[in-house]
């Protein structure tokens, strides 16, 4: 049970005794309900919450975008030596963009709350945060990528490949000289 | 879900055995041996010291059984003078070579003292007192006293020294007698002289003057009878001092008796009616006036010289081959007491063999015929030629399917093959199990043995023809075989071929035909001759399936190629059907006198050798040194080189390049000349000029897969070797490709004519003087290639080849891509000595250019076994890129199993500890 689920509908703990409830306290049954007010919103209060939405999507959608100047500072201090904590800091530099792109709705859900088609005026700014989300995520992978390769590991390169070449054999077959 | 965790875990699981370093490879030992021929001896009481033709003084303890070296120094090699040997108080060794004379202490081996003389020495003696007498080639004579003082004595008033005796009185003089004529008595407590002639003075005539001995000197009259001049004054020498003793001994009687020292001939009846025998005496000695030794076939006698009494008689029961004895030294060492006579002999035969008597017994037998190896074969008896080119097809059967299968058919083929080897994990548990608890002396068993390549045995011709059967493990002598000259002596032949018959036999081919074989388990003859052989030519056998391993290519093992009379070829076969070779064969000829060289092809329709091109020499000029590729046929290494950018810099493979070294002898200028042994084409050539002052006799070459190397010793810039390098790649750039760009796999070169290689050079300066050069092979030459130095100074030495690479960098930093490269540094003309890579260690390596130097692999790839046979014989282990295949000597056996069995104890604990939380997660509710 969550901690809003716990705050919003509390569950009812009935005593083993038959005490009388404090002064004040009102017992009620079934499930407590917060009622909401009735919506009294205006448009532009309306708008003006979209705004903030979108704004915090922002933040969001270039969040990883600004933690790259860290990861770059990381990746130039580690190296490109094959150690573990370079290899496993490259790696988490590749799954963690790729996961987050696959699940790029995730960190948008706070955009879905509230009445339906109040995002309607802004379903476009929605859209551009999330591409922009994924294409910041697209960068920091194209960081982990340039790393990989620094740390020479995609197999980008003929020296990488030598090991399946073949040298031909000669018909003419020299046996020493005597 | 089990089966397919095991499906996936057998891709991963390979069965493996491993063993000990210290387990694996005992193989480091060496047979030291005195010199290619005793050229001189002195044996004492506790020593015998021997100095060789190419300069080795030896010192043998002569009280122990084992008859080893006890130390031995290399003098200077080369020389044309005499070398002279003596002992100084019974503790110095006295070596001299021309004007320079050093003595060593006997026991240390420490060099007390190096003196160089006015004029180049023709005599030493020891004298009676301890002290020394040289005498040069000017005349003077000089003393070298108990505290290593050289002094000069006294000068002989004379020309040209042509021959010179000296004999030691008992009073300390001596006597000198020069150019068989001039006697003269040095006196050297008063310097004084005096002379007389022989033939002047004394009239005596002598055709022959064959020995000295103390106060007599024996000679051969005109008549030819042998007869004693005695001095009876022992402090000067005059007209009236001398007697002469006729006698009725001729010669040849003296010749028979005589084996280079001293006969008493006025007392030879004395013994001869004693032993009732004269026939049995072979040698007699006489230890001073008073005293006669004889020596016989079985027995060492001592007699009272005046009254003809038998003092003491030692039967040794040896049965002494004292006809073939070269040369007989004796020490007879009486107690203070005089009531023990004991007597040390040492005989030293033709044969090379040295026999050390003591008494009755025989003390120890040493054969330096080891000395002087001509041919060697290196063979593993648990294997033949088909199971090893099986072995290496099928691991040619795996390479390919590796590369050409796809990725699923790779994963499959891998699969099965651990399958396999995991269904015959009983046997490896069993053979292994006894192997992981054991922590006993570390012997491994034969069957290991076969398995890491290491049960290999090597058998050496000799210069003397004799053959040895060693083991190369332990360097023990398994068998010997010394009747090859039987086979020579009578029909004038020589040995011209010696051949392995699939492990089996050992062939030795004589010039006319005649063929030897002998069963390589225990040096038995098995076959006198051969059939279909053309007899009365001279044949130089060349088995042609030791050189084609590409595939077995229709030959049989007595498919020979043979050199007869002059420059002729022809090849012989005890099969009449045609061959049928995949490939074309060439083999190249050097001439008798080393000024062309001839390559010829074989035409197996014809079963005739074409001659394919020449190369002629100019006049003066000789090929001193030869090197081809020899193309390792397991090879797996790189066909490039990975530069640090991760591009590549491929190499030019070709096999078929010769390289020749050919030395101008009137211009004394060198050059190196590189062909391609099927067209004939010059691929390059580096010209040495004469004013780098070369020594020809120091050229060296080697060849490895795209480069050669050749060394030389020269006087100028610096005195010093130099090493040279030249590499052939595809291209100057990296990622071009010329003749590895060929995907069809069986090409002519003819058809690339026009492919030449990039060539780099490079050349660095090396402080000692090197006297062979070799590279390491091991199983697929993935270990990095190795150059195996034999140096002037005894050492053996090994330098990796990146050293001597043509791309190190000159003049420049290194750039971020070429630090990034493996093992690419800047260059340094001079090669350093990195003391950990001498492989003999604290041994002194006796040899010359002439000895044999290879590396044999064994089936770890990180090893290899490098041998050397020159005047001494010695083999080591070598790891050219370190131990990375084999368990360490450090590696804790005992403390592997007791964390195994911690861990499992764990593992059992913490499951018991889960499964009862599990249990009390059903019972208890949290809420």
């Amino acid at each position: 049970m969550s901690w809003y689920e716990e705050l919003t509908n509390p569950p009812i703990y009935k005593t083993a005794y038959d005490l009388k409830a404090p002064t004040g306290f009102k017992e009620t049954t079934g499930t407590f309900q917060i009622t909401k007010p009735k919506s009294t919103k205006s448009v532009n209060n309306r708008k003006q919450i979209n705004d903030l939405k979108i704004k915090k999507g922002w933040e969001v959608a270039l969040a990883p975008v600004k933690s790259l100047p860290m990861t770059l500072v990381m990746n130039y201090m580690t190296g490109n030596t094959l150690q573990i904590f370079s290899i496993s800091m490259t790696l988490m530099q590749l799954v963690n963009p790729l996961t987050a792109i696959f699940n790029f709705n995730q960190p948008f859900e706070f955009l879905e709350g509230g009445d339906p088609g109040e995002l309607e005026e802004v379903q476009y700014d929605v859209v551009i945060v999330k591409l922009a989300f994924i294409a910041s995520q697209l960068v920091c992978l194209a960081v982990g990528i340039y790393k990989l390769n620094a740390m020479g590991l995609i197999p980008n390169s003929t020296s990488d490949w030598l090991s399946w070449e073949t040298y031909p054999n000669f018909k003419e077959v020299n046996i020493g000289i005597f | 879900m089990v089966p397919f965790c095991i499906f996936v875990l057998c891709f991963f699981l390979q069965a493996v055995s491993a063993v000990y370093s210290d387990e694996a490879f005992r193989t480091d030992w060496q047979i030291a041996n005195l010199g290619d021929q005793v050229y001189s001896s002195v044996l004492t009481a506790t020593n015998y010291i021997t100095i060789s033709n190419n300069g080795v003084l030896s010192v043998l303890n002569n009280t122990s059984k084992d008859g080893l070296v006890q130390w031995r120094h290399q003098l200077e090699q080369h020389t044309d003078g005499e070398r002279f040997l003596g002992v100084l108080n019974n503790e110095v060794i006295v070596s001299g070579t021309d004007n320079l004379l050093q003595l060593w202490n006997t026991t240390s081996s420490f060099l007390i003292s190096s003196v160089y003389l006015d004029a180049p020495m023709v005599g030493i003696q020891s004298l009676s007192n301890g002290e020394l007498m040289v005498v040069d080639s000017s005349g003077v004579v000089s003393k070298v006293d108990s505290l290593f003082q050289v002094s000069s004595v006294a000068a002989l008033e004379t020309g040209i020294i042509k021959s010179i005796e000296i004999s030691s009185l008992n009073n300390g003089n001596a006597v000198i007698l020069i150019n068989s004529d001039d006697l003269y008595l040095v006196d050297l407590r008063s310097s004084s002289l005096s002379k007389v002639s022989l033939k002047n003075d004394l009239n005596i005539e002598a055709t022959r003057i064959l020995t000295m001995h103390q106060n007599k000197v024996f000679f051969v009259t005109p008549n030819d009878l042998i007869n004693v001049l005695v001095l009876s004054d022992h402090s000067k020498v005059s007209k009236s001092s001398f007697k002469e003793i006729k006698t009725d001994y001729q010669s040849e009687l003296f010749k028979l008796l005589d084996l280079n020292s001293y006969i008493l001939v006025n007392n030879f009846d004395y013994y001869a009616s004693t032993t009732k025998d004269k026939s049995s005496i072979k040698y007699a000695y006489t230890y001073d006036e008073n005293l006669v030794m004889s020596l016989s076939y079985n027995n060492i006698q001592l007699f009272d010289s005046e009254l003809g009494i038998e003092i003491v008689k030692y039967n040794h029961n040896l049965d002494l081959d004292l006809d073939g004895a070269k040369n007989i030294k004796v020490a007879y060492t009486p107690s203070a007491d005089g009531a023990s006579h004991n007597i040390h002999v040492v005989i030293e035969y033709y044969n090379k063999e040295i026999t050390s008597i003591y008494n009755d017994a025989l003390l120890w037998n040493r054969d330096e015929s080891l000395s002087e190896v001509d041919e060697y074969i290196v063979y593993d008896p648990s294997k033949n030629l088909q199971s090893q080119q099986q072995e290496v097809a099928n691991f040619q059967h795996y390479l390919e399917e590796e590369n050409n299968v796809d990725i699923f058919g790779a994963f499959m083929a891998r699969w099965k093959d651990h399958w396999q080897q995991l269904k015959k994990l009983d046997q490896i548990i069993t053979r292994g199990f006894g192997n992981i608890f054991s922590f006993g002396d570390g012997e491994i068993d034969a069957k290991q043995k076969i398995e890491f390549g290491l049960n290999k045995q090597l058998v050496v011709l000799t210069k003397n023809n004799k053959v040895f059967n060693l083991d190369m493990e332990t360097g023990k002598i398994n068998w010997k075989f010394s009747q090859l000259s039987k086979f020579m002596d009578t029909n004038n032949r020589s040995i011209t071929g010696f051949l392995n018959d699939n492990n089996k036999n050992i062939k030795i081919w004589f010039d006319d035909g005649f063929v030897v074989t002998l069963d390589i388990a225990n040096g038995m003859v098995k076959h006198t001759t051969v059939d279909g052989i053309p007899a009365h030519k001279k044949l130089i056998p060349v088995n042609l399936n030791e050189f084609i391993h590409e595939e077995p290519a229709g030959l049989l093992d007595d498919d020979l190629i043979l050199r007869l009379d002059g420059d002729q070829f022809q090849y012989i076969s005890n099969n009449d059907a045609t061959p049928e070779l995949s490939q074309d064969l060439f083999f190249s000829y050097i001439n008798d006198d080393s000024t062309a060289i001839e390559v010829f092809m074989f035409n197996p329709s014809s079963k005739a050798l074409v001659n394919a091109w020449k190369f002629q020499t100019d006049a003066n000029e000789k090929i001193v040194a030869t090197a081809s590729s020899a193309r390792n046929p397991n090879s797996m290494a790189s066909i490039g080189l990975i530069l640090g950018d991760k591009s590549t810099l491929y190499k030019y493979l070709y096999p078929n390049i010769i390289s020749l070294a050919v030395f101008d002898d009137a211009s004394q200028e060198l050059s190196i000349k590189i062909f391609d042994s099927v067209s004939g084409k010059l691929i390059k050539s580096v010209f040495h000029p004469a004013t780098d002052k070369i020594d020809d006799t120091s050229i060296q070459m080697i060849q490895g897969d795209n480069y050669l190397v050749y060394s030389f010793y020269s006087y100028h810039p610096t005195i010093s070797s130099k090493i040279h390098v030249v590499e052939f790649y595809e291209s100057q750039k990296s990622d071009q490709k010329s003749l590895s760009s060929i995907t069809n796999q069986s090409v002519s070169i003819l058809d690339y004519d026009a492919v030449q290689p990039f060539i780099r050079f490079k050349s660095y300066n090396f402080a000692h003087r090197i006297e062979k050069l070799a590279l390491t092979s091991t199983k697929f030459d993935i270990s990095t290639k190795n150059i195996i130095m034999k140096l002037s100074n005894g050492q053996i030495y090994l330098i990796p080849k990146f050293l001597i690479s043509s791309r190190r960098i000159e003049g420049r930093e290194l750039t971020n891509s070429e630090k990034m490269e493996y093992m690419n540094i800047p260059y340094d003309a001079n090669l350093p000595i990195n003391n950990n890579a001498i492989i003999n260690h604290k041994r002194l390596i006796v040899g010359d250019n002439k000895a044999q130097m290879f590396s044999v692999a064994t089936n770890l790839e990180s090893t290899t076994i490098i041998c050397y046979a020159g005047n001494d014989i010695f083999c080591t282990k070598a790891y050219p890129s370190s131990q990375f295949d084999v368990l360490s000597a450090g590696f804790n056996k005992g403390q592997l199993l007791l964390t195994i069995a911690a861990l499992v104890l764990a593992g059992l604990v913490s499951w018991s500890m889960v499964e009862r939380k599990k249990l009390n997660s059903f019972w208890i509710d949290n809420y």
